[in-house]
This record gives C-alpha cells, structure tokens and sequence, in this order.
C-alpha cells in the first residue's frame, strides 16, 4: 500500500484530508509541521510527502530542502494556499514535483499522489539498477 | 608506392568484409535463437525507459493544464468578464507551475540537454510576478470602504461584488430606475476580517472544507467568530456617514435592504438565496445586519453549494449592498426568456401583491403572465391568478417586459429581473442577473431561414462573423500568399497558420479544439474560428463565397448580412465592454496575458525556434512540447538490445517485432517471452496491427528462412552499405503502454518509426510518423516519398518531406479517430514495401496514390 505522509499546521485539515485518503486505500500518516515531516522522512521512506508552505518550526521550503537531503527519490507534493509566483519558481527549483493550490479538489490531489507513488518507484528501481 | 598501395587496400577491405560477415552471422544466430545477447543493461535501460515514459505522461498532463488555464484566461479577456484579482493570481501561478512541470520533465526525458530552459522560465516568471506586484499594491492603496451605488458599473464586482455592481450597471449605465443605495466593499470585509484576528480561521477552516465536504459545524464556528465582531471605527464611521448620505437623497428617514453582493456571485456562478438578506433595517441595526450578512458567506447552504460547485475561493470576502426599501405595491420577477422554451421569445412576468420576497420563498401564490414580445402590439396572457385583484395590469407587464429585454439586450444574455412597483406604481428594478437556461439552449438559435447551411458543429473557437471565398490551405501551404479576406478552411489546426490568419475573415477546420495554440491565435487575432468542425474541406469548395458564424456554429453559403449583432445592442455591448476593460482588475488580467498568452513560436523549422527567442509561456510551452516528441521518438533509437526485458510477438509479418511493456500495455501469458496478438490491451498498438495484417495487403513470407539467401542479401548489403551494416541485427520494438506506443522498424532499407499517444483526452492524442529508406536509386526514392506523402495528406496527417525524409503528424483527435489513423499507418507500412519495385516511372505516384485510397493494395 503507498505510504503517503500528509504536512499541514492546521490540524482539522490535515487529519480530515487524511482520513478521505484512507478510504480510497492510502496509507496515510500525518505531522503538523516541518520538523515533525522530516522527522518522519528520518524514521522511514515513503512514496509521497504532501507539504503545506507555511509552517511553525520549519516552513515548508526549509523543509523540502531537508527531506531532498535525506531521500533524493522521494516525490514530494506542496500543496499551499499561497499564490505567489517567485514562491512557485522557488519550490519547483527547491525540487518539489508538483504544487498544487489549495483549495484543491481530492481527486487532483489523489490523482498527484498516484503519480507520485509511480515517479517515487521508478526513481527507487533506477537507483538500485545503476548503483 | 601507388602500385603496391592497390593490392594492400584491397586486403583490408576484405578483412573488413569478413569480419562484418562474422558479426553480422552471429547476430542472425542470435535473431534466430541459437546465440545469446548481452542483457547487462537491460534492466537498468527498462527502468529508464519507464521513467521516460513516466515524465512524458506528466509532460502532457501539464501540457494540457496549461493550456486550458491559458484558454480560461483568455476567454475571459475576449468576452470582458468581470474578474476577481484572486483569480488573475491563482490562474498565473498555476501556469507557471504547469509549464514548470513540463521542463523538469522534458529535462528528465532528455538527461539534462536543455540546461537553459530554467533561466528562461524564471525571467519570465520573474515579469509576471513584478506585474502582479505592481498592481496589487495599487488595488490596495485604492480601496475604498464604501460606494454610493451611482459610482458602480459592471467593472466594479471584485470590489462591490456582483450584485451592486450589476445594479450599479443597470442605474447608471442602462439609465433604468433602481432604489438608490450604496456598498461596502470587499476591502471593508477584508479590514473587517484582518482587526477581528478572523483572516485564518476564516481561510483553514475554509479549506478544510473543501477537502472534507461541507460541515455545518465549522461553518457554524466560523460564523459566531463574525457575528461576535467589532466593526473598525474606519468602517463604523463609513457606514453612517453613507446612511446619512442616503436618507437626505432620498429625502426621508430610509429604511434599507442589506443584501450580499460577493464577489462572483451573479457572474460566473449563481449563488441564488444561498446569502442572507436583511430587510427593512434602520439605523440602529445597521452594523448587526451588516455582520449578519458577511457572517452568511459561510452559511452551511452557501458553502456547500460552493463546495458542490468546487468553487471554494481563498479570498472569501463579502461585499455587501445597503438598498432603500421600495414601498411596494407589487413585486416579482421577470425572465426576459421563458427557460423552457426559449424558442419561443416570450418574456415571463410574476408578480405578487406586496414585497417579492413572498414570492420567492412561495407562501403566496404568485400571479403569472406570458408577454409575447415579437408582435408589433405585444399581447399579454394571463396563465394563472394570485387570487383576488390582479397584481400587474397588462400595461405594467407590458412595461417590465420590456425593462427585462432592455436589460437583456445590454448585457447580451437572457436575464433573471427582480423589479417591484412603488405606491405610485413605478417599477424599479431591484436586481437583474444571467438566467440560466438549460445547456445548449441558447445556441439552439435556428438557422436563418432563406439561407443554405453548409456545415453545422464544430467548437468554437472564437465567436464573431466571417464573410468571403473559400480558400483550403495546408500548413505547408502559400500561408504568405494567402489572400486578405479570404475564408480559411483546412483539414487540421496549426499554429504554423498565424501568417494567413492575420488576413483571414474566419476559420474552419475539419479537426483541432479550442485549447490548441491555434485557437488561442485566432481569439488573439479576433478572427472568428470554428474548429473540429469534421467535414469543413469536404463541404466547403474553394472559392465558394461563405459565412462563418463562429458563435452559432454554422457556416453558410453567400453572404448572410443581419448575423451581426445589430446596431444599438452592439452599442450597447460595446459600452459595457469598455467599462469593464477599464477596470483596474482587468487591466491587471491584460497585464498578466501579455507575458502569458502570446506566441512567436510558431514554426518549428524557423531558425528561431530556440528557448532563447521564448518571451511568454506560451512559447516556453510550445517548445517544450514540440522537442517532447522528438526526444521520445529517439528513444526507440536509444534502445540498443532489449530482447531480455520483451515479449516477442507471434504474428505472420516479415519481421521479428518485440514488445517491451511499460504498463497496461500487455496481458502476456504465464509463462514464456511470446506473445500473440490477443494478448496486446496497448490501444494504439493494436491498432496499428489491424492496419499491418490488413488481409487485404499482400504479404511477403515471414524473414526469409533459406540461409544461404539471406548471408546473400547481408554480404552484398554490407559491401554497399558499410555504415548501415547494423540493419539485419536490430529487431524491431514496440515500446507500449496501454494509451502509448513507440514502434521503430528497419525493414531491409526502409526505417519507420510511430510514436503516438491514444488516451481519452483528444488534446493530448497525437501521432508522429517517420519514414526513410535507401536502396533504391534517387528518382524512385523521391517517387517513394511523394507516395507516401500524398496518401498520409489524404488522411489528414501534416506532412512535410526532404529528400528521402516524410515526417508527419497527426493530433488532437479522439481516441477513436487515432486508432482509424493508426490502421492506415500501418495498412501503410505494410503497403511501402512494395513501392520500391513500383515506382518505375513518375506517372506511378499518382497510381500508386489512388491504389491505396480505393483499398487495392496488391500493385
């Protein structure tokens, strides 16, 4: 079952989010804030890390930035209500797969963990065949 | 020394004969089993394939977003509607990231060969953010709390929201009575919002939302947390002042209707009774209906319909409307068509004794009216009674219809009036919005009778009328002697048109939609398209003269004059329209779409097809989308030897053809590496061979099989062709997925190639096809390709030839018509084989043509 780690601040979205992506067979876990998402990228791997762009403790580009350093394969979704161009570019540059503004509707946010579960596999099975 | 050199060439050439003829041996034995490949990289290529094919997918996904938020954005600066600053935002950095996806993925694919692409981006990323800068600091610095109603036009919605500024609209811009009033705007709900401390409760809990469904609960909190409010002194002061204002207009002590007026409300979406509404409110009530209002913004029924709608905004603010009470006599609501038969062009009038909100939530029994609007004496029929004294006299109904179709004329559409008559029996209109009819309804216009209908169907592309000679046009066509005025008619979009586009009147084309680039020139240009409209070449004859009109949908023969919008509605429309061009939202989305939607890079083959020349991200789009092909084309190439990870498939054709599967491509028995042709679920690779075992194609046997044949054949093509000596040792490949399909073939001298993508969306479905070939002398060669580009044009492809060279490309079709195409390609494939020994002289071509057309492929 793909592993997906959910990272938001606001605790209702988050564990809300989580519970409808359960049901359509996710193994979802969830953290409230940067450090708690790169503590849990440290304790296992998943197949898809959804972050939000402001956070307490460690936003979400501090984080990005730190997950990338700690697992180079893993796709990582940010997924924020803020709409700024040069943010954007940042995060994309920073190494983020996708960006998706919030408000977005499940489906694309399911359709982007599915293909980031695949991009994720494939990143995985290319590092274990060449290295 | 030149003696002696002779004989020591001539050994070395043998030497490397014999040892050609050793490789090429061991290669046969491996083709036909007796010898093992080398399958070290085998696995590790498969994977990269697979993320190739991974990063594609996304490249197109992108791709495709892209350009539907860039059509969004553009259909919203051709028809002027009315824009929230939000949405100009939320829509560039989607783009942005859309087309950021598309790079790193094209990088992906390529392995980093586009190192400048990121910088571009950014520059241009760079533009947008400093436009949207700019103008934001601006709109704040401007933003007033409250407007009296007589300072609102259409262009007004982001701040006084839809509803005032439509009244607003109707007041002063229609000149129609309305009570008088004012708003207070969405910057007052945002002050309002950011000193409560309620701006992020307001937007989390409003996301949660939209992920978890509506929940009464939350909606529930956060409406308390705004009904608790203090409103700002700023505010307070506003309100009273605008009140005092109001009463000594009015000339008495008013009592007022608050109404919502958020924005988007009444435009694009119709939140109808979805917001609270306060009636008869004096003075002391004034801020507590105020905050009742806003606080309706999250009303369990507002938020679900918005959820329902998935229109949840992050910019949830409430502009709200303060409107004199009318005293009425009787109210009610017009529609200036009957939705259910909007054929019928009467204009629907209820009407209650009293106020019309009775008549809204239906205690009262309202009186009806059906008001013919096209005799030169309009007749009223009654269709049911309130009961008691009739509310309206025919006159009155007479005279709200026609308000309702006045109004209806000004802002273009069919319109939903609330109006109501005073004690002296004056109609004031209290609100005038789009009517809803049902979907299509309002294109179903009939044809102007006494004209002949060429063509019906077709997406429109860009509205408006066209008039003049049919003039066909391929893209490799005279695009610079296209002539001004003509009609352009063409079997398939194509930005490369642009130059003929500049002096066409209007075009038509057999397939393409209104997301392609092409569309987006057209509505650039204002030329009025009608695309995908299937049998535009068959049905329109060049130099017949025709009219296009684009928005119904229609082309017909001759000139049709009277399709235009006539004279004081186009005036009308045109008024409108300027106000809205000049509001400072939209000069903001004009702002935006320059470094958005225009598009210089038209042509591939233009030497300035390079990133350096993409100015917008419609360009950086297009390049990356246009190299995408050509990067997944040569992965075929890339190959190398990759029988280990493939299937073979048995089927009779005269070549060894394996299948590498990326996904969903094929459901391969149990056990073994062969395949038949029941076990391929790839839908383009299927399709492909139903055209290849076509039984109408004569067949050559499978490989040849008698050895001594075939060292022949490998001896005398390794003396000729030294440099193409891997010929006999590569198989062929079909790289597929369930939706894609990368085929090559070298069969004897001829190299093919098919790379397609057949899913769902037509947008995304393409398929390029590469032919070349030697062993045959220059004349039957450049037969060959004539051949074999006539007979691709026929079907629709864009061909372009160079010597030896076809390409072309077919795209933006259903799936359906992809797989029609994939069965002649391949129907093709197996029918060039014959075309060397054919073509014997130039009068063949034609032959040969017209032979495949009529389905004789036995030449």
């Amino acid at each position: 079952m793909p592993r997906v780690l959910l990272t938001d601040d606001e605790v209702l979205f988050v564990d809300s989010m989580a519970k409808v992506l359960r049901r359509r067979g996710l193994d979802v876990d969830v953290a409230y804030d940067g450090a708690g998402a790169l503590a849990a990228v440290a304790r296992e791997r998943f197949d898809v890390v959804v972050l939000d762009l402001r956070m307490p403790r460690m936003d979400g580009l501090e984080a990005l930035a730190a997950i990338r350093r700690r697992d180079p394969q893993v796709c990582v979704i940010l997924l924020t209500g803020h709409a700024d161009v040069e943010c954007v570019q940042a995060a994309l540059r920073g190494g983020a797969d996708h960006y998706l503004l919030k408000p977005c509707s499940i489906d694309d946010l399911a359709a982007a963990i599915e293909d980031g579960c695949e991009r994720t596999g494939l990143a995985r099975e290319a590092a274990r065949t060449c290295g | 020394m030149r003696a002696g050199g002779i004989p020591g060439r001539a050994g070395r050439a043998v030497a490397a004969l014999f040892a050609r003829l050793w490789r090429l041996l061991l290669t046969f034995l491996e083709v036909i089993g007796l010898r093992r490949g080398d399958r070290r990289e085998t696995s590790a290529q498969l994977v990269r394939f697979k993320q190739c094919y991974a990063e594609f997918r996304t490249l197109l996904g992108a791709n495709h977003d892209f350009l539907e938020g860039m059509t969004d954005l553009e259909q919203k600066l051709l028809r002027a509607e009315p824009v929230d600053p939000a949405f100009v935002k939320r829509t560039a950095v989607r783009l942005v990231a859309d087309v950021h996806r598309m790079q790193a993925s094209l990088n992906a694919i390529a392995q980093g060969r586009y190192p400048a692409l990121p910088g571009r981006l950014d520059a241009i990323g760079a533009a947008l953010h400093a436009r949207l800068g700019e103008e934001s600091a601006g709109t704040e610095r401007g933003g007033a709390l409250v407007v009296p109603l007589a300072g609102l036009g259409a262009g007004d919605g982001a701040s006084a929201g839809g509803k005032m500024a439509n009244l607003g609209e109707v007041r002063n811009n229609v000149g129609l009575p309305t009570p008088d009033g004012f708003a207070v705007t969405a910057e007052a709900c945002r002050l309002l919002f950011r000193e409560n401390g309620i701006d992020d409760l307001v937007e989390k809990e409003y996301q949660g939302l939209s992920c978890a469904g509506a929940s009464d609960e939350l909606s529930g909190r956060i409406r308390r947390r705004v009904l608790g409010a203090t409103v700002p002194e700023p505010l307070r002061a506003a309100i009273a002042e605008a009140y005092g204002d109001l009463c000594r207009r009015c000339g008495r002590t008013v009592r007022v209707a608050v109404r919502s007026s958020a924005p988007g409300e009444d435009t694009e979406m119709s939140f109808a009774g979805q917001f609270a509404t306060v009636l008869g409110v004096g003075e002391a009530d004034l801020l507590p209906a105020y905050l009742e209002v806003v606080a309706s913004l999250h009303a369990p029924g507002a938020v679900h319909y918005r959820t329902a709608m998935c229109a949840l905004s992050d910019t949830a603010t409430m502009a709200v409307g303060f409107v004199a009470m009318v005293d009425a006599a009787a109210a009610g609501v017009a529609y200036s068509v009957d939705p259910s038969r909007a054929d019928a062009r009467d204009v629907l009038v209820h009407a209650v004794h009293g106020l019309g909100s009775s008549l809204v939530d239906g205690s009262v029994p309202a009186e009806a009216l059906r008001v013919s609007a096209r005799e030169p004496h309009p007749g009223v029929r009654r269709e049911s009674g309130a009961g008691g004294e009739p509310c309206l006299a025919d006159a009155e109904a007479v005279e709200l219809a026609r308000l309702a179709l006045v109004l209806e004329a000004h802002f273009g559409c069919p319109q939903d009036v609330e109006w109501a008559l005073d004690r002296e029996r004056r109609p004031f209109i209290l609100q005038s919005r789009p009517l809803r009819l049902a979907a299509g309804a309002s294109e179903e216009t009939p044809p102007l009778p006494g004209h002949v209908v060429l063509l019906a169907g077709g997406e429109v592309a860009c509205p408006g009328v066209g008039s003049g000679p049919v003039v066909h046009l391929d893209e490799n066509g005279d695009l610079d002697g296209f002539p001004a005025g003509g009609v352009l008619v063409a079997k398939r979009s194509s930005p490369r048109f642009v130059r003929a586009l500049t002096r066409a009147a209007a075009v038509v084309t057999d397939v393409g939609g209104t997301t392609g680039h092409m569309a987006s020139l057209a509505r650039e240009l204002r030329v009025p398209a009608l695309l995908g409209a299937r049998e535009a070449t068959a049905r329109l004859a060049p130099g017949t003269i025709v009219t296009v009109d684009a928005a119904r949908r229609r082309v017909y023969e001759g000139l049709v004059p009277g399709l235009e919008a006539k004279g004081a509605e186009g005036r009308a429309a045109a008024a409108r329209e300027a106000r809205v061009r000049a509001s400072p939202t939209f000069r903001l989305l004009e702002r935006v779409a320059e470094v958005v939607v225009p598009l210089r890079l038209s042509d591939p083959r233009s030497p300035d097809f390079t990133i350096a020349e993409c100015r917008t991200l419609h360009d950086v789009a297009r390049y990356i989308h246009e190299k995408s092909y050509e990067e997944m084309f040569g992965m075929g190439a890339e190959l190398g030897d990759f029988r280990a990870a493939s299937y073979k498939l048995d089927v009779f054709l005269p070549i060894d053809l394996y299948v590498v599967d990326l996904g969903g491509g094929l459901a391969p028995p149990s056990h073994g590496r062969t395949v038949k042709r029941r076990h391929i679920t790839s839908v383009p690779l299927a399709a492909l061979l139903g055209g290849m075992l076509d039984p109408g194609i004569p067949r050559f046997g499978p490989r040849p099989i008698d050895v001594k044949g075939l060292l022949s054949i490998m001896a005398r093509h390794a003396m000729e062709n030294p440099e193409e000596e891997r010929t006999f040792r590569d198989p062929c490949y079909a790289i597929v997925s369930d939706r894609y399909l990368n085929y090559a073939a070298r069969v004897g001298y001829h190299f093919s190639a098919v790379d397609t993508y057949c899913g769902l969306t037509a947008d995304k479905n393409y398929i390029s096809f590469r032919f070349h070939g030697g062993a045959a002398d220059e004349a039957r060669r450049s037969r060959r390709v004539a051949a074999i580009a006539a007979i691709l044009r026929e079907h629709g492809f864009s061909v372009e030839s160079r010597g030896d060279l076809v390409t072309a490309r077919f795209s933006k079709a259903d799936r359906e018509k992809i797989r029609a195409h994939l069965d002649v390609l391949g129907r093709l494939l197996q029918f060039m084989r014959q075309l060397d020994v054919a073509m014997v002289d130039d009068g063949m071509v034609d032959q040969v043509v017209r032979a495949f057309l009529a389905g004789k492929y036995r030449l």
